[in-house]
């Protein structure tokens, strides 16, 4: 029953419980009605029964008479032999049911001189014939007829036998003994004889019919069948013999109690047919013999059995129509729940626009419309989430905002220890550049600025750390593994340089300064997690590496990107390396190598645009002032200071006074009168070393130059 | 058993010749049995129909036998070759001057028995005592009442007819009968074997052996062969209808049916196992048709007795053993 759909189970329910139901009124009904009918069989085959053994016994009664009314006579009236012999002729003539009257006397009874007397008129050929019986050679004395009788003292009739003819005429035979007194009693004296043909009999018991085929038989007392349909039966085997053939106990008990005189109505096997049939038995009370009325029970119980037929198919029919009417309803009911499951499944898709009609029975109506609102309540539960992951996706990054929404355990406290690849990027001098500059202004140019480099990084799979003013801190290789997160970051930050270009084109039309932006790579283990409380957190990532990765950033100049040597080792094979730095840093115990990358080969095929890094010696040394910068605060200024040689990144500047490598500096251009023109540059001592005219020598390299100085450089060293 | 085994190579070996090639030759016996056509002479008809008298050279016509035609008769007058009688008839006859001759006795243990019911309070041969008894005719009388006489009961005999209706209705509270007969009969008619005393006349000591093969002392004189086949054959016959009864039964219902004798076949059934019980009794190694002097005498002393013969016909007179006469 577990996987069957609704119209099976309720088929199956329904169907097997009316059927059950069914089958026992059915079997009631039919049990009452056989009994109601096997009631009425037995009483009408009682009354079949008795009815003809009351015809027979009329004619048997009638039969009876004349042989004890003549015993009477021959007891009361001595009577001479020619009497006697008339008197039997006549009584054979008058009776048509007789077939032969005889009086046997005892030996010397009748005549003193005869041993043998026993006068007998019978029919023969249409007449009377009469005879003397007895002699040595038919001793009648030893006779069924005459010895029962006289044994038992009272009138008996003999068991059936065929006529001395030797046709098939079945007789039996009445004896009436008689007697003559003597002192004390009486003494035995022979007996009066009436044969009778039973053949009126076996017609009789012949034209007995019950229901179809029932019939009726006759056994004598010693049970042999005198007449049966069967005609191999009559006269020679007895209800015993069969029973004995068939080995039927029970019909042996049943023959025991028919032949004493019994009355029953029996199921038993009709012995000839053998079909399951009833039989009524009741006596012929004179003849001591059994008169039996057999049907077979398919007969009996054929009207009930038409009914019952009738019935089946009715209810067969009937169950039919229910399974019908139960795959209707059923239908009725499943069709809106599998659209309801269709629907169900489509917003399990992610489509909460689908509706289900509200029609049908109240329960499914009631369903439809709950459905229907979950759909719309889903919609807009999707659109806020929608809304928040948006918003929030632009606070962090879109992949970790997915991740945390898919996965409860990516809100996790905790984290883990990963190789990731660190980038970080800034513009050089952008406080400075934006000091004087209106608010909005400020957040128009670092917008675009931004937004073109998140557009990047994100196309990169970076996920954004930080962004701090114009500083970017992202990763890549978490939370995601990304097997070449290194190539990739280098790849992010020279896509990065190449946009600068269009943003500083986009600026430059505006109105807008230029901007120079350094980018470092750095790649190694870090912890990666969610940092900070249950009630802020951010996916971060945390350790030497991040700072290192700083530290490097502060040695790129304008325009350049720099990576650690742990990324330069993973990438070697596609990095394009220009400038290779060997730098002193705070905090890093050792000289640090920085390799500067032009380009990125493999599948990447990045190259940066090409600066003329070759110093043009001036013809005239360019004056300048220079101030000292630590923490992007002034802390000081040199002596005069000059440029002596010049080109797009980098300077040689001769001055005096101390300065100490890797400082950052500012330069400031001066007029013939020495009033410093407008525009600046920002610059890191790269080396110090004592020059001509006790003045030192300083090479410097740019970080961040004001757009007007930058087109008058470009002027100096490339038009040189 | 070698004389059994010898013979029925013999058999084998002179069927073909005997039975088809000298067809002309077969030798015209006739055979009378004491009584209507039933199993108790199913070996006979089985004998015949299955050609074992054919396979021994003779044409044997079997006669209707009954009440009116004695075999003892038919034989004085020459009627019949070979007739079947009870010992005792055949002692009777022999002692009366018929010159018969036992040429083979087949039934070895007597199936004759008074039956009485139990609820006519018989139990034992003593409540028998001052009852009426039907008993059959001369040749029947013997055993009961020597019976009688060895228990010193005074009985009333009514004489007994041809049916057991006189006993079925009470007329008599005791009958005679066959066990493989009116025994049957009377169960057959619907009394139960719980519900009646038997008394069998052999478990009284009285055990004479009944059926038996006859013919003239001249018939065996002149042809002792012939007497010996017609012996062996109806042996023959016997052996196979006890290994086949269904089969002999199909023969004894032929002739019944064509002697219209009122029986059927559960009766005729009943009759042939009783037949082997009494011509093989349990124990007894007797060879078939064999007669012994020690139930010979029992038998005849006991007609002397009871007056149905003055004299005893010496054994050696009696019974010629045909078949061990061959083995000479």
């Amino acid at each position: 029953m577990k996987n069957r759909s609704l119209a099976t189970k309720l088929i199956i329910l329904i169907l097997s419980g009316t059927a059950i139901i069914f089958l026992a009124v059915f079997t009631y009904n039919y049990r009452a009605s056989t009994q109601g009918m096997e009631d009425e069989a037995a009483e009408n085959a009682r009354n079949l029964t008795r009815a003809t053994a009351y015809k027979i016994e009329v004619v048997l009664h009638g039969a009876e008479k004349i042989p004890r009314s003549l015993a009477r006579t021959i007891e009361q009236h001595p009577l001479v032999r020619p009497e006697l012999c008339q008197l039997i002729q006549v009584m054979v003539g008058d009776n048509p049911e007789l077939f032969g009257v005889c009086v046997a006397f005892q030996p010397y009874a009748f005549d003193l001189k005869k041993y043998y007397f026993a006068p007998y008129a019978s029919r023969h050929d249409g007449g009377i014939k009469l005879e003397i019986l007895g002699s040595d050679s038919y001793r009648y004395f030893g006779t069924d007829w005459y010895q029962i009788p006289q044994e038992l003292g009272r009138p008996i009739w003999s068991e059936p036998y065929y006529d001395e003819g030797g046709g098939n005429i079945i007789m039996s035979t009445f004896s009436v003994p008689f007697y003559r007194k003597v002192s004390g009693g009486k003494k035995f004296r022979g007996v009066v004889t009436c044969d009778i043909s039973l053949m009126w009999l076996k017609d009789l018991v012949a034209g007995v019919k019950f229901y179809q085929t029932g019939y009726a038989f006759l056994i004598s007392q010693n049970g042999v069948f005198v007449t049966h349909p069967e005609r191999g039966l009559i006269m020679r085997e007895s209800i015993f013999s069969i029973a004995e053939a068939k080995s039927d106990p029970h019909l042996r008990r049943l023959g025991r109690d028919m032949i004493r005189g019994g009355e029953g109505f029996v199921p038993l096997l009709d012995f000839v047919s053998g079909k399951k049939s009833r039989l009524y038995y009741a006596p012929l009370p004179s003849l001591g013999w059994t008169l039996a009325v057999i049907f077979p029970e398919d007969e009996l119980f054929a009207d009930a059995r038409r009914l019952s037929t009738k019935l089946i198919l009715m209810a067969l029919l009937g169950l039919g129509f229910l399974a019908l009417m139960i795959i209707y309803i059923s239908r009725s009911i499943a069709r809106p729940l599998k659209i309801l499951a269709e629907k169900t499944s489509a917003i399990g898709h992610g489509d909460f626009s689908v509706a289900v009609p509200e029609t049908g029975s109240k329960e499914i109506v009631h369903l439809a419309h709950s459905f229907n609102q979950l759909g719309q309540q889903l919609t807009e539960y999707m659109e806020k989430r929608d809304f928040i992951r948006d918003t929030f996706g632009r606070y962090v990054t879109q992949e970790v905002v997915k991740r945390l929404l898919e996965s409860k355990d990516a809100l996790e406290m905790g984290g883990e220890i990963r190789e990731v690849t660190i980038l970080m990027s800034d513009l050089r001098g952008f406080t400075a550049i934006t000091a004087d500059m209106k608010p909005e202004a400020v957040i128009t140019f670092l917008n675009r600025y931004l937004g073109k480099m998140i557009e990047i990084l994100l196309d990169s799979r970076a996920i954004i750390d930080e962004i701090i003013g114009d500083g970017i801190l992202a990763f890549f290789g978490a939370p995601e593994p990304l097997e070449d997160h290194p190539a990739r970051a280098v790849a992010c930050a020279l896509q990065m340089q190449i946009a600068m270009e269009e943003i500083n084109a986009l600026n430059a039309a505006d109105g807008l300064p230029h901007l120079e932006m350094g980018v470092s790579v750095n790649t190694g283990e870090v912890v990666v997690g969610n940092i900070g409380s249950e009630r802020r957190t951010k996916y971060s990532v945390v350790g030497s590496h991040v700072n290192f990765t700083a530290r490097i950033d502060s040695y790129a100049v304008g325009g350049q990107v720099l990576i650690s040597s742990s990324t330069y080792e993973q990438i070697k094979d596609l990095v394009e390396v220009g400038e290779i730095i060997q730098a002193e840093m705070k905090g890093v115990s050792g000289v640090v190598t920085i390799y500067e990358v032009q380009g990125l080969k493999g599948p990447y095929q990045l190259r940066l645009k090409e600066r003329s890094e070759t110093l043009i010696p001036l013809a005239q040394k360019l004056p300048i002032h220079l101030y000292r910068i630590k923490e992007k605060v002034v802390t000081g200024a040199s002596g005069a200071a000059w440029i002596t040689h010049l080109s797009e990144i980098a300077a040689t500047v001769a001055f005096e006074g101390d300065l100490e490598e890797w400082e950052d500096v500012r330069l400031h251009l001066l007029d013939d009168t020495g009033q410093e023109i407008p525009g600046k540059i920002y610059a890191k001592i790269i080396s110090v070393k004592p020059g001509a005219d006790n003045l030192n020598e300083a090479a410097v390299r740019f970080t961040s130059v004001s757009p007007e100085i930058y087109r008058f450089i470009r002027e100096v060293a490339g038009g040189a | 058993m070698t004389r059994l085994l010898s013979f029925s190579l013999s058999l084998f070996l002179l069927l073909p010749p005997l039975g088809f090639a000298q067809e002309a030759d077969l030798k015209k016996v006739s055979f009378i049995p004491q009584w209507q056509p039933q199993s108790q002479f199913a070996g006979y008809y089985v004998a015949y129909e299955k050609g074992f008298y054919r396979q021994h050279n003779l044409d044997v016509r079997i006669l209707r036998g009954g009440p009116d035609r004695p075999p003892s008769e038919l034989l004085a007058q020459g009627k019949a070759d070979f007739g079947t009688r009870l010992l005792t008839t055949g002692i009777i006859k022999r002692a009366q001057g018929v010159k018969l001759v036992n040429i083979g006795q087949l039934v070895q243990r007597s199936a004759l028995m008074l039956v009485a019911k139990k609820a006519g309070g018989i139990n034992t041969p003593q409540d028998i005592n001052g009852k009426k008894v039907g008993l059959w005719g001369g040749d029947f009388q013997g055993q009961p009442r020597a019976f009688f006489q060895k228990y010193q009961l005074a009985v009333k005999t009514i004489p007994q007819s041809a049916t057991l209706n006189l006993f079925l209705r009470g007329g008599v509270e005791v009958a005679s009968a066959m066990w493989y007969n009116e025994y049957h009969l009377i169960l057959n008619a619907g009394m139960n074997p719980e519900e009646l005393t038997t008394f069998f006349m052999a478990d009284h000591g009285l055990n004479f052996p009944e059926d038996g093969i006859y013919c003239l002392e001249d018939t065996y004189k002149n042809r002792p062969e012939l007497c010996r086949s017609f012996v062996q054959a109806s042996i023959a016959g016997w052996q196979y209808a006890f290994a086949h009864p269904e089969e002999a039964l199909d023969i004894v219902m032929k002739y019944v049916n064509a002697a219209n004798v009122a029986t059927e076949r559960v009766h005729q059934k009943w009759m042939l196992a009783r037949m082997q019980d009494i011509i093989l009794p349990s124990g007894s190694n007797l060879p078939m048709g064999t007669l012994q002097a020690e139930a010979y005498d029992p038998a005849a002393q006991e007609l002397r007795k009871n007056g149905l013969i003055k004299k005893i016909p010496p054994f050696a007179e009696f019974f010629v053993n045909c078949l061990a006469s061959h083995e000479k």
